[in-house]
């Protein structure tokens, strides 16, 4: 029951937050939203049993990524000094490819679920050997992530790397 | 009553598609990567709901770490996206998307 209502409150705020972020006026309430919105994803990762990624999704995207849309917004608007009035045009259109986007995934959704319902994979997975005894979320994550996935591991850390380097090339004023 | 697969499908679904009608009515550039993160943790739900829902052990998240490498993936695309509208903003003072349009012949 605590699920249900959990689940219900988050995806209210989910939804509105979303709504708020698309339609706003205003780009730095747009971003608050945006908060929201990301804050009530962490509690659907909790609610699933991810608490790792949850706290992960604290971190970077409202830790990082919100700061750097906030940094956006304030040196977009302070550099000419007036503020961003938000315009939305092609509504019709918009709403209209949105709703069938809509439509489509939620057909796929509950088809998909109806015919997984009982799937059960019988398959002995190996890696569950080196996960013996591993009794909470980041201690198997972390193995995993050493083990079975350390190659797209060490790769997630180039491509950062790389991102940083080109951001701040990119970024950079001419001198 | 129970909280299914089918209801986080649905939920995702629906963030999907506001993320869509976003990036349709928008015009300005920062709103436009907004959207975009919107669209990126409805994936996100999606895996996780999927790992949990059809994956009896717990113990193998492979949908966790899938999503966890679309958030690296995310944090990146910020970070090149913002440098890129910030650069264009202080050459052109534009931020609309629909004006930037030195490419268009």
């Amino acid at each position: 029951m605590g699920e249900v209502i959990a689940f219900y409150i988050l995806a209210l705020i989910i939804v509105l937050g979303a709504l708020a972020v698309v339609t706003g006026r205003n780009l730095f309430h747009c971003g608050l939203s945006l908060a929201a919105v990301l804050l009530a994803v962490a509690g659907l990762f909790i609610l699933n049993g991810a608490e790792f990624l949850a706290w992960v999704q604290v971190l970077i995207y409202v830790g990082a990524v919100l700061v750097i849309i906030l940094y956006a917004i304030m040196l977009s608007e302070n550099i000419t000094g007036e503020r961003i009035l938000l315009i939305s045009q092609n509504r019709g259109v918009g709403f209209a490819a949105a709703t069938l986007v809509f439509a489509l995934i939620a057909f796929l959704g509950i088809s998909l679920s109806g015919l997984l319902a009982g799937h059960t994979s019988s398959v002995k997975d190996p890696v569950l050997a080196l996960l013996e005894g591993a009794d909470s979320n980041v201690i198997v994550f972390g193995t995993l992530l050493l083990t079975r996935y350390i190659l797209p591991f060490e790769f997630a850390s180039v491509f950062l790397v790389i991102a940083l380097i080109g951001a701040l090339v990119i970024a950079r004023t001419a001198e | 009553m129970e909280i299914g697969l089918s209801h986080y499908l649905i939920l995702s679904g629906l963030l999907f598609a506001i993320g869509i009608y976003g990036i349709l009515t928008r015009r300005n550039a920062i709103a436009l990567l907004m959207c975009v993160e919107l669209m990126l943790n409805a994936v996100n739900i999606n895996l996780v709901a999927i790992n949990r829902f059809l994956q009896p052990d717990w113990r193998i998240m492979t949908g966790q770490i899938f999503a966890a490498f679309v958030i690296v993936l995310a944090a990146a695309e910020a970070c090149v996206g913002f440098a890129l509208v910030i650069a264009i903003y202080r050459n052109l003072n534009r931020i609309n998307v629909d004006e930037i349009n030195l490419l268009k012949w």
